[in-house]
């Protein structure tokens, strides 16, 4: 099943075949810089870490951002506040926590960053104003703090009232 | 407001810069250094979920928090403690200047910016405004600026609500949106009257 042309195929760790663009998939340096060095890419691409579910939600967010202009210098990045995600992607994340971190960890390891940036916007957003009990909540962690602990923690930060 | 108002013919007040700047409260309290309570016993629990993502991940999705988030993160348990701690720039605000983190929490404007944007700002020696050497931070929005822009420009000097609503028309929903502080008591010069209430004041460059 060699892929020509503009067309690659894309094997994820569960063996499945999936094709892809050659434009879409040079969102992933990871790819595109394996491309630059082989040439012509004639044989299927193994992508080992990736399960398919999540290389198809990987492969759609690459498509629709195909036409980005190249990752902005960092100054930029940072004058973006936490909550600007755009609404295309605003709804690409709102999948459920376990995807959501399949897809960071596949963006990391194909090198999207754009896509790692949304991903851990998302987590942070999920983090944002809410008080630490209910983080745990949020992402099943347990308390190790004994009450002395968490009222010192409490305090720490505190100007008391002029009396 | 000038840094040396005449008042009348013969009466010249000095402004304090006191009145502007926090640590004269902080040193108030002699809180202990933040760091001490991490000697005690290692975490017994990871980071539930979280625990999924590598390491330099959590770090770059805690970049993006807002300080005040950030710190209430950090009293999630003893594992999330020492992961904020071992993000350098954070680490570095607390060793060399722990004062600046319960200064902006105590006076809530910890929501406007981040670790990333403090540290940035606290490694520039620039007023943001003229460009001269500046000394201080406005941490109302988190600028670098030097004493005379900081006493005498107006974007720096932070309105009433009052003041923003007959200035600037302003409904007092849109009010909501604007960069905030929250005063401490005190005693403020002029005329040293003891302030027992927090006044809400509001950034005037955005409104």
């Amino acid at each position: 099943m060699a892929a020509s042309g503009n067309l690659l195929t894309f094997v994820s760790a569960d063996n499945v075949h999936i094709e892809v663009e050659r434009d879409v998939a040079e969102r992933s340096l990871l790819i595109k810089n394996m491309l630059e060095d082989l040439g012509e890419a004639t044989e299927d691409i193994p992508i080992p870490n990736v399960n398919e579910p999540v290389l198809r939600k990987v492969i759609e967010w690459c498509r629709h951002h195909k036409n980005d202009p190249p990752a902005s210098t960092e100054d930029e990045d940072s004058r973006r506040k936490t909550t600007d995600i755009d609404e295309w992607d605003q709804k690409f994340t709102q999948v459920d926590q376990e995807m959501l971190f399949e897809i960071i960890l596949a963006a990391n390891y194909l090198d999207i960053k754009g896509l790692l940036d949304v991903g851990c916007k998302t987590v942070a957003n999920m983090i944002k104003g809410k008080s630490p009990e209910e983080i745990r909540k949020t992402f099943n962690i347990q308390n190790d703090f004994t009450p002395e602990e968490e009222d010192q923690i409490r305090r720490e930060n505190e100007w008391a009232e002029d009396r | 407001m000038a840094a040396i108002q005449k008042t009348s013919e013969s009466t010249y007040i000095f402004l304090k810069i006191a009145d502007n700047t926090l640590d004269d409260i902080d040193r108030q309290f002699g809180l202990e250094n933040q760091l001490d309570l991490d000697s005690s016993p290692p975490p017994r629990y990871g980071l539930g979920a979280l625990e999924r993502l590598p390491l330099e991940i959590i770090h770059l999705a805690l970049m993006q928090l807002d300080i005040q988030s950030f710190t209430d993160f950090r009293r999630v348990n003893k594992r999330t403690r020492l992961i904020t701690n071992s993000i350098p720039q954070y680490r570095n605000i607390l060793i060399h200047t722990p004062e600046l983190i319960r200064g902006i929490i105590n006076i809530e404007t910890a929501r406007n910016f981040s670790c990333q944007d403090l540290y940035k700002k606290l490694s520039t020696a620039e007023c943001d405004h003229c460009g001269e050497f500046g000394g201080y931070l406005y941490l109302v929005t988190c600028h670098r600026v030097c004493l005379l822009c900081f006493t005498e420009e107006t974007d720096y000097l932070p309105l009433s609500r009052k003041d923003v609503m007959r200035k600037f028309g302003l409904e007092s929903e849109l009010l909501a949106n604007l960069p905030r502080m929250r005063s401490f008591p005190g005693r403020y010069s002029p005329r040293e009257i003891k302030c027992r209430r927090h006044e809400t004041l509001f950034d005037h460059s955005a409104a």
